[in-house]
């Protein structure tokens, strides 16, 4: 017979124990998949295509047979979850989705929009989501995905890491988690900005062992050009100048070099310490939108004739084309924002938080006031270094000499 | 002094139980021997003319054989103007060594058994027991367990004589205290509580002879018979009686108003109260300087921690939360784990067990097959089985981790209680994860902080959290900043210093 005291306890121990995790599973018994990506199939099917590695290839202490460091699955399915469960039919191992380094849209996935899909990476529990989105450009995510890359083994974790480094070393480049993109769609106001992929190069042979047997690779992975979304639509692509006054406004890089050109003749390089900008709403008769960007930079290369970098006049001078180049880059990325009505500066949100009650008036017709509104940039650059030397060494100051 | 000895033994001669017969006397001690082939006689006549047949009675090495040749041939100087008899056999026994009156055969045959030499003389109804007790012991040596790179090389030996006079050198305060025991019927083991009179809690020295004196037993052995007998808490793993074959760390607990026990036969002297972090404190600590002392407690914590958790954590982590694993880490786990045949539980759990057994066949090991054991143990376990596919080279980094971090307490006792739980942590963590190993730590934590030590908690300082001794408890502040002793411990004389901070004068 159970005392009320025993039967407590035993209830409170099954409480306890029953909460436990129950996913057990050893790591030889996972296939671990770093890539995805996501194709169109017929009848709304989609083509799933996911890189699962092949561990002994890769660690270092393991003799791998030679092998691909990964292998790519394909499976066709209307849900995401149900092409996940089927690679078990193609590979022995349960599929693991938490190590996902990259997923490849298509474009025309993409452009169906995203919301068809995305839902599944961002319930699972498993899944993390901190992986890139990148969109495929010109080729299907399949493609892309399995070509083979020279240095990096897995096409995925090239990918990723390309945009890691680029993304803190080059305007160009500014990669999108999961949560950034959540972060875009959920906010109202703001569209979204992915990072596109592509391969140049010979990509049949890019997709083979061979690719990484000769010294230039025949074909490579290409990080760059920003696709733009309507919502969650994709609608088309930022070419580099745009790319570039998109990312001074939107992304906090680090040190990106900008080409400038000097009064006369040759260029020089501005390499960047910080950017900060700033949008500000001006709401009264006519609203206006002004973006004030603070820009401390270095001197990292110098080809100009004439001019002097100890003086004061030239820093103000290398500071004014700084400016005037800052400037024109976002002016063409604002004009192209308002050509095509999308708000990927994210101009409404801004005006809803700083504005909210302009906002109450915009937002139903907000793409065109979008095109409407005066949009004032006012780019500010401060030289502080240069470099390890001062003036450069010119090799014609000594043949005068002589 | 004459006067002194005629009042300790007035009256002794009425009570005396033995014969005036000599004969008789010796043949009723060997009886109640057995004839026992290490029980000496000698005869002898005492004074020059009176010649008294006399014998002295003795167990083989147990007596300086030296002091009783002196006894024998001085024989003849024994002064026969006596006018009392008692007196002057007591006088004369008295200058070999310390002499006592004997009256009964049960107080007879225990001086004698515990190495006493007797003597009676014809026609005198007393038994005198002197003591010339000198056997061989060992030689004071280095501690076998418990060492330190600076500081004292002294350990306990097993005599408990020389291990009251290694405290007693260290602390020369009149307070200091012995009380001498005698525990077990048929063993008579010398047990001697220690303490320091004006700094111990009453309450603490009142509760430990409680304890010693319900004590019924036939014999106490080791130290670890008595610690079993006045321990608090049985259920436990956990040692709730401090043990140390080191004189200094002994003084430095009973200079704290702790009480220490010293048990014959043994090198490993007790203290009482025992709180977790006494395990954790070592000499060394001391003797280097604070801030070093005070890094190498925290690596010591650390060292519980990993000896605790590291074989368990691999587990729940690589089986059940594989996305906390870095990328690469992973790759390379998963690479290791590629082929092998057992789960990851299994192989951490063989290879714990096979490690135990190294272990414990270490230390019963001949010195002279010891290398044999380390190669075996070093290539089999270590290489081959990870070459065969056996168990996965990551589990063989783990275990051993682990085993090395389980080597680094101070006190060889609270290892084995890591040991114990370091299987149960690991069986909660295969079943449930890393929640099973949150749950097994919370159980730990509501049983430690349930234990007792004389009525002091077990995490003492920890919890309940007792501010100013922080000073000497995770880490170690300098000397003259450690003013007071333990709260409970040394509940009425709690300073224990009071040198200002050092500095140099100001006009020099």
């Amino acid at each position: 017979m159970l005392t009320k005291n025993t039967f407590i306890v035993l209830l409170l121990l099954a409480s306890v124990l029953l909460t436990g995790c129950w996913d057990q599973w050893e790591l030889r018994d996972l296939s671990v998949v770093t890539g995805l990506a996501i194709d169109k199939g017929e009848n709304d099917e989609f083509i799933l295509t996911m890189q699962v590695i092949n561990p002994s290839e890769i660690a270092a202490q393991e003799e791998g047979s030679g092998f691909t460091a990964a292998q790519n699955y394909e499976t066709r399915a209307s849900s995401i979850q149900e092409g996940f469960r089927k690679l078990t039919q193609q590979a022995p191992r349960r599929g693991y989705f938490s190590h996902i380094a990259a997923l490849i849209i298509s474009e025309e996935v993409a452009s169906e929009g995203l919301s068809n899909f995305l839902d599944h990476f961002y319930r699972d529990h498993e899944i993390r989501s901190d992986f890139f989105l990148l969109i495929a450009r010109g080729e299907s995510a399949s493609d892309i995905l399995s070509l083979l890359p020279p240095i990096e083994e897995l096409t995925s974790v090239n990918l990723k890491h390309s945009l890691l480094y680029s993304e803190n070393s080059y305007t160009a480049v500014k990669g999108v988690t999961l949560d950034d993109l959540f972060e875009d769609l959920a906010a109202r106001g703001i569209d979204p900005v992915m990072e596109g992929v592509s391969t140049s190069g010979d990509v049949a042979t890019g997709k083979s062992i061979e690719n990484r047997e000769s010294v230039k690779p025949s074909a490579y992975l290409y990080v760059g050009h920003s696709g733009f979304f309507k919502a969650d639509r994709f609608v088309g692509w930022l070419d580099e100048d745009e790319v570039k006054g998109y990312n001074y406004v939107m992304s906090e890089n680090q040190d990106t070099p900008e080409t400038l050109s000097c009064p006369d003749d040759g260029t020089f390089v501005l390499e960047t310490q910080s950017i900060e900008p700033n949008i500000s709403v001006h709401s009264g008769n006519s609203p206006k939108i002004n973006i004030d960007i603070k820009i401390h930079s270095t001197l990292s290369e110098m080809n100009c004739e004439g001019i002097d970098v100890e003086k004061k006049e030239s820093k103000q001078l290398m500071e004014g084309i700084m400016n005037d180049k800052v400037e024109a880059l976002v002016n063409i990325a604002i004009q192209k924002s308002k050509e095509e009505r999308v708000d990927i500066f994210g101009l409404g949100r801004e005006v809803y938080r700083q504005k909210p009650r302009l906002w109450e008036e915009l937002k139903s017709e907000w793409y065109t006031h979008l095109a409407e509104i005066p949009v004032h940039v006012n780019v500010n650059t401060e030289v502080v270094g240069s470099g390890d030397v001062n003036n450069t060494f010119n090799v014609r100051d000594y043949i005068d000499d002589d | 002094m004459a006067l002194f000895l005629k009042k300790k033994y007035k009256g002794y001669g009425d009570q005396a139980n033995f014969s005036p017969s000599l004969e008789a006397n010796l043949d009723e001690i060997k009886q109640s021997v057995g004839q026992s082939d290490d029980l000496v006689i000698r005869r002898f006549r005492l004074g020059k003319t009176t010649k008294l047949p006399a014998a002295v009675v003795y167990i083989d090495g147990m007596v300086d054989q030296s002091t009783v040749e002196h006894l024998l041939s001085e024989s003849i100087l024994f002064d026969e103007e006596f006018s009392n008899m008692q007196e002057a056999l007591h006088l004369y026994f008295d200058s070999f060594g310390d002499t006592k009156v004997l009256y009964d055969r049960d107080a007879l045959l225990t001086s004698l058994l515990s190495g006493h030499v007797i003597s009676f003389v014809n026609g005198h109804v007393l038994a005198y027991s002197i003591d010339m007790i000198f056997w061989q012991t060992r030689q004071v040596d280095a501690p076998s367990s418990e060492n330190v790179i600076r500081g004292p090389k002294e350990a306990f030996v097993e005599a408990f004589r020389v291990n009251t006079t290694l405290i007693r050198r260290r602390i020369k305060d009149p307070n200091l205290r012995f009380e001498t025991y005698l525990i077990g019927t048929r063993s008579e083991t010398t047990v001697v509580v220690t303490y320091i009179a004006d700094i111990v809690n009453p309450k603490i020295l009142k509760e430990l002879h409680e304890r010693i004196d319900q004590i019924h037993t036939d014999s106490i052995q080791t130290s670890g018979e008595l610690e079993e007998l006045i321990q608090d808490n049985a259920k436990t793993p956990f040692p709730n009686v401090f043990s140390s074959e080191r004189p200094d760390t002994i003084s430095s607990h009973v200079l704290e108003g702790k009480i220490a026990i010293i048990v014959d036969g043994n090198p490993f002297v007790l203290a009482v109260p025992a709180t977790f972090i006494d395990f954790i404190h070592s000499v060394e600590d001391y003797t280097q300087r604070a801030d070093v002392g005070s890094l190498l407690r925290i690596l010591r914590l650390v060292c519980v921690f990993i000896s605790l958790y590291v074989p368990a954590l691999y587990v729940a982590i690589t089986t059940y939360h594989q996305e906390l694993i870095p990328f690469n880490l992973m790759v390379s786990l998963a690479a290791q784990n590629e082929g092998t045949p057992f789960p990851t539980v299994l192989e951490v759990l063989i290879l714990e067990v096979l490690f135990e057994i190294i272990r414990e066949a270490s230390i019963r090991m001949p010195v002279q097959i010891g290398t044999a054991l380390s190669i075996v143990g070093a290539l089999v376990v270590g290489q081959a089985v990870v070459e065969a596919g056996i168990i996965s080279s990551s589990v063989v980094i783990v275990v051993a981790v682990t085993a090395i971090a389980s080597f680094v307490f101070p006190i060889y006792n609270i290892s084995v209680p890591f040991r114990i739980n370091r299987f149960i942590v690991l069986v909660f963590a295969s079943l449930f994860g890393l929640y099973g190993i949150f749950l097994f730590s919370m159980l730990l934590l509501i049983h430690l902080s349930g234990l007792k030590s004389y009525g002091l908690p077990y995490l003492e300082g920890l919890t309940p959290f007792v501010r100013r001794d922080q000073r000497d408890t995770i880490i170690r502040m300098p000397k003259w900043m450690l003013n007071t002793r333990p709260r409970i411990v040394a509940k009425n004389n709690r300073t224990r210093q009071q040198t200002p901070a050092p500095k140099p004068e100001k006009n020099s």
